[in-house]
């Protein structure tokens, strides 16, 4: 059997790096689901300030958003463009 | 054109006010600012486009029963970040494209709406202690 040389080692771990970062989006996505639920309930009961609830939903997905991106930068980096080797 | 369009308008026009201004910065800054600007311009245009897809989904959403749009809202977010993903991987993939410009442009709107939600409170943490005589 052959040794594993120095950058196999470093490929292997980055695609175990970049398997960890996409768990990053799953929170993401979950938060986002449960705040969409959440804004359905309160458009239902409150539903004369439907434009203002949709609008800070608006503004709280996107934020949200944020943090899922950072791990897929990550993730396709060390898969695509990685620095180490 | 849906209740977020005005809010969608404002933030459209300060994203692009700081993509102009990034893009200066470059100019001047940078040896070769021809992939940075093209990386901001393409990053900022699908981040635009994200930020539009994701009020039409939220719009849409408010019609809805509650657990119909939890799956409706995940599902788009999916969409979202399979778009996101295909645009980072052009942008290492390109030569002509800069990833760093990229990454910028796609979360520039984010960064509008973080820093103008903290613009606001500073405003009104200012102006809190001040009376209505002196304004």
């Amino acid at each position: 059997m052959d040794a594993i040389t120095g950058k196999e080692l470093i490929l292997a771990c980055s695609a175990i790096g970049a398997g960890l970062a996409m768990i990053a989006g799953i929170g993401a996505g979950i938060g986002q689901g449960y705040a969409a639920g959440k804004g359905a309930e309160a458009v239902g009961k409150q539903p004369e300030a439907q434009g203002e609830i949709i609008k800070t939903m608006l503004l709280g997905a996107a934020v949200a958003e944020t943090t899922g991106i950072y791990g897929l930068i990550i993730a396709l980096i060390l898969l695509f463009a990685n620095p180490f080797v | 054109m849906g209740h977020t369009w005005t809010l969608q308008k404002r933030i459209f026009k300060y994203t692009f006010y700081i993509l102009i201004t990034f893009i200066l910065v470059s100019i001047i800054f940078l040896k070769t600012p021809k992939d940075m600007i093209l990386g901001l311009i393409f990053g900022t245009a699908i981040g635009v486009l994200n930020f539009r897809l994701l009020s039409i989904t939220l719009e849409k959403t408010a019609s809805m029963g509650q657990r119909r749009m939890q799956v409706y809202a995940t599902s788009q977010y999916l969409v979202r970040y399979i778009i996101n993903g295909i645009v980072i991987f052009v942008g290492i993939r390109a030569d002509y494209l800069n990833i760093i410009g990229v990454i910028i442009g796609l979360v520039l709107v984010k960064f509008v709406i973080v820093g103008s939600s903290i613009l606001n409170h500073l405003l009104f943490s200012k102006n809190r202690f001040i009376r209505k005589e002196e304004r």
